[in-house]
This record gives structure tokens, sequence and C-alpha cells, in this order.
């Protein structure tokens, strides 16, 4: 309880300027904090996260408490059940303290597509904490919520976590159940931790991993213990440096920051291998033609009739549905909306939607060919650390590029992690990210724990 | 917007560098592993058909709960302007 009120104390002091949080659960929170107490207090066994203030990414559902999805369009709207990802935490003994800012449903890199205005990041108030799961990397940062969960579709818990100076992890597709997540691009849809240490990222997906009836493309594989996992050592482990993610546009200083961490992973008796993942130049475009489409169909259901924002006096239907969509999405939604629906449209399937699968095909046939060499790939999270809030908005392809070390990994459906390897000269957090196998997320849990106790 | 948009699709169109011809599409990460029998672990995905069953998995939400969120309703319907114009 004490822990919780504490954390409340200190988002009242610190999120007026980074506006992380869009909606506090403060009666749900302090209930389930007392439950807690009460527990402790009669010498009952406390579950594994027992009173750990958490922040849960405002994509997904809590029953009775506000879920935007950093919206206009579900300003109002108040799920009627609880994602699993949620529940888990909950019955773990999480206090959940409220729901995190993020892009437009989950559409951006730099938070800055929030309806309900950027977050700033703790460590430079001027840069972007990343996206989209911006809210839910600058809390962790910023010391108001231990954990937060977050989404990614094409980075957007990787990112973040990189340039805000914390871990991020993306499961495996189908690790985590994604019932009650609003959809964004459902073949590349992951929720993960984001957290101060890779040991508290083993911990929450221990506890969020699993079969889930509900989801049914959650998978059906054990869950280990990832947390006794990290216990193993990382000598002899053969880890792949893809040449292709230090090659050009990459930031120097971020380079420098890689190529050293790689220097300290070897130090501890990994070996490294390089490795080759040639068709990376295809990703984002591939990425960003099959986000799209699959964004314009799942948005297709904010029709202002069941839920969500109507516009006003509207004389027909189809007039009601085109101002309630007009007037409640934001320009980048819309953008990706008509993206997706041109490449899905008739006369277009073939040359890009068809294409952009095929190339898919090829970008995970990289990856297959890479782990039959190696155990675990590093490399930089993002090309550059965290950039100034307005610098890239007027540009979206600028912004988009910036996700081209990220957007494989989703495509391909394996894990990865953003663990922090040092800063640039202007105290700006750089990201290692550790790409693992399919089901492999203990591996590259393990690698990023060698390579945080070395930072 | 115009502007933008165009400027993405001359971008996308990169991808007619690659020739597919030969290569399947790929829809879901599933996919690896329905499709090729083998590769390691090919059941994973298996389950993910499953037999019908009159009652969900979960119990319907009750009427009132699912017309909560409604920006219009009355006790039993959505309600919503007329869809065809006289």
């Amino acid at each position: 309880m004490a822990l919780a009120e504490d954390h409340y104390a200190r988002i009242q002091k610190e999120d007026g300027q980074i506006c992380a949080f869009l909606t506090l659960s403060k009666e749900r929170a302090l209930e389930q904090a007392d439950r807690i107490d009460r527990m402790a207090a009669e010498g009952k066994p406390l579950p594994a996260l027992a009173g750990v203030p958490v922040g849960i990414k405002d994509v997904m559902s809590t029953r009775g408490v506000r879920t935007t999805a950093g919206s206009k369009s579900l300003e109002k709207y108040i799920p009627p059940y609880d994602a699993t990802s949620v529940a888990r935490m909950e019955a773990a003994g999480a206090v959940v303290l409220g729901k995190m800012n993020c892009d437009e449903f989950a559409m951006g890199s730099s938070n800055e597509n929030s309806a309900y205005g950027p977050v700033r990041n703790p460590r430079d108030l001027s840069r972007v904490p990343g996206g989209s799961s911006g809210g839910s990397a600058a809390a962790v940062a910023a010391d108001m919520a231990v954990v937060t969960l977050g989404s990614d579709t094409g980075g957007s818990i990787r990112q973040p976590a990189s340039f805000c100076g914390v871990v991020g992890l993306m499961p495996t597709y189908g690790r985590v159940s994604r019932y009650g997540l609003i959809a964004f691009a459902s073949s590349l849809d992951h929720i993960g931790p984001l957290t101060k240490t890779v040991k508290d990222a083993a911990i929450v997906l221990r506890t969020i991993a699993g079969r889930d009836p509900m989801d049914s493309t959650s998978a059906e594989v054990p869950v280990p213990d990832y947390v006794a996992e990290l216990e193993k050592p990382v000598r002899g482990l053969k880890i792949g440096v893809a040449k292709e993610y230090l090659g050009e546009g990459l930031d120097g200083e971020i380079r420098k920051a890689i190529e050293a961490a790689i220097q300290k992973l070897a130090g501890q008796g990994c070996e490294i291998v390089e490795v080759s993942l040639p068709h990376t130049k295809y990703a984002i475009p591939t990425y960003y033609i099959v986000a799209t489409a699959e964004a314009s169909s799942n948005l297709a259901r904010f029709d202002g009739v069941r839920y969500g924002y109507r516009a006003k006096d509207a004389r027909t239907l189809s007039e009601m549905y085109r101002r309630s969509r007009d007037q409640g999405f934001g320009a980048e939604v819309k953008r990706r909306i008509m993206l997706g629906t041109y490449a899905l449209s008739a006369g277009y399937y073939d040359a890009y939607y068809l294409k952009a699968q095929k190339v898919r095909t090829l970008l995970t046939q990289d990856f297959d060919q890479a782990f039959k060499k190696v155990d675990a790939i590093v490399g930089p999270v993002s090309p550059t650390a965290a950039f100034k809030l307005g610098e890239k908005v007027d540009d979206p392809l600028a912004m988009y590029l910036a996700d081209i070390y990220t957007v494989t990994a989703d495509l391909a459906g394996i894990p990865g992690i953003s663990v922090p390897c040092g800063e640039t000269k202007d105290k700006l957090p750089i990201g290692l990210q550790i790409l693992g196998r399919h089901f492999d997320e203990s591996t590259i849990l393990r690698v990023a724990q060698a390579s945080e106790k070395a930072a | 917007m115009v502007r933008d948009l165009n400027s993405i699709l001359e971008y996308v169109d990169r991808l007619n560098e690659i020739d597919t011809s030969n290569v399947p599409p790929m829809a879901q990460v599933s996919d690896r592993y329905a499709v090729d029998a083998a590769k390691q672990g090919s059941e994973r995905f298996a389950y993910a058909s499953r037999e019908d069953v009159v009652e969900g998995l979960r119990k319907s939400l009750s009427q009132d709960v699912a017309l909560a969120n409604a920006p219009d309703a009355d006790e039993e319907f959505f309600r919503v302007p007329k869809v065809i114009e006289r």
C-alpha cells in the first residue's frame, strides 16, 4: 500500500512535465495493494509480483478503467473486460497504477501521434521518449512505475526502451496472449515488458507468457523458468553481428557503443561471428505495406455504433461513419488506413500486398540461415539516440526509416530485447538489441544480462 | 497528405528490385511452422483450430454491458441515423 502511494506521489510530482500517464486507476490499485497487505499480514505466501507498481500501455483493455489507445475516437471507452496479460499481472500480485500514453493505436516512433499530447523523455525533456510505447518507457525511466507493459508491432517496445535507457523485451510471436489488446496489425502485434533490469523482464515474461484459450495465436509451447535460465553462463555462446545493421545510416556514436558492447561479450567468452541478413534494406517497405494493410482492416471496427466517437448531427448512416472516422482519427492513423486500403485494393493487391508477403518470407529466411550459425544476433536498436520533439513530424517517411533495425524481428516473429549499453556525449541512452530464435527468450535474456553487468 | 502518400509509395516500389517469382507468401508467423513439416516444432501451432462449441469460451456480454459504451442506444438496441434517405 505504502509503495503504491509513494508512486502516486511521484507521478503527481513528475508527470506534469513528462505526461507518461493518461489515466490513473487509483481505486483499483489501492484495493489490490490492500489485498496484498492483508495476505502479507496473514503470513500467506506472496506471488511473484506482490505489490509491484505497474503501468499498462493504453492499448490493453482494463475492466472499468478508461482505455483510449491514444486516440480521440476512444476518449470515453471503458472496456468490460481485462486483457489476459493485465489479468495475469494482477493475479501475480501487481498493482496497476494506471494507463500509459502512447502513439494513437500504437502507430508512431516518437509518441507525438498521441491525441493527448506527446510524452517527454525523462533524460532530456526537449526530446522524444520514442514510440509507440513512449509513456511505458518514460514511466520506468522516471521511477513512476517499476514495470510497464508495452506493445511492439515494428519496434514499439525496444526503441522507446533504448531512447529512455531501460530494458524492453519483445517476446516471440505467440509467446504472450494478445486477448484484450486493441489490434493494430495482427500478424505483427506483440505484448512485452519494460523494466529497469533484465531480471525483472524475465520475471514479468514468466508471469504473462503461455497459452491462452482466448487467443488462438498464442502458442502451446511450455514456458521455461526464465529467471533460473539467467544463471547459465554465456561462455561459449555464438553471437552474430550482422554487417547490414552496422552500415550506412548508423550514427557514429551509436556504432562505437555497440562495438564496445560486442567486445565485452567477447571478453566474457562469447564467440563473435559475422552473419548476413541480405534483405534488410527491404524491411521497411515490406513492413509498411503489411502493417498498414492489416491496420486498415482492424480499424474498420471504429464506426461510431457500438463504442467510440460518433460525429454529431450526421443525417445518414454513411455520413455518420465517414464523419466519425474523419473526426475521431489523427493524421498518421488516416495515412496508414489509406495506404493499407490502397495496398489491398483489387488492382494493386499483387503489386503491393502479395509482393510484401513474399519479401517477408525472404526476410524470415535470412534469420533462419543466420540462426543456423549463431545463438543470438546483436546490433543497434535505432540508428540514432532520442531525437528532438518536432524534428521528424513533417516527414513521415523519415520517421518510418528510424525503425530499420527493429521491424525485421516483428516480420519474422522472433524475440528481441533492448538493453542499455552506454550514452552519447550528450548523455542520451544507447540501447543494444539482441535477437534470438523463435521461443528462445532464455538465450537473449542471458546475453542481455551479461551485457547489462558489463555496461 | 497526398505528397506524403506519394513519397511513401515511391519508396516501397524498391521491392520490385527483388525477383520473388518462386517465393511463397507469408501471411502469418505460424505459416512458418504449419506449412513446413520438416521444420522441428511444426506441431506448435496445430492447436489453432478447435472443435466448434455451442457455449463459447467466454459467456457473452450481457445486453446492458454490451450497450454501455454505445454513443446512442436504447435499452435493447444500438441506435443509428437512418440508412435510407427519402
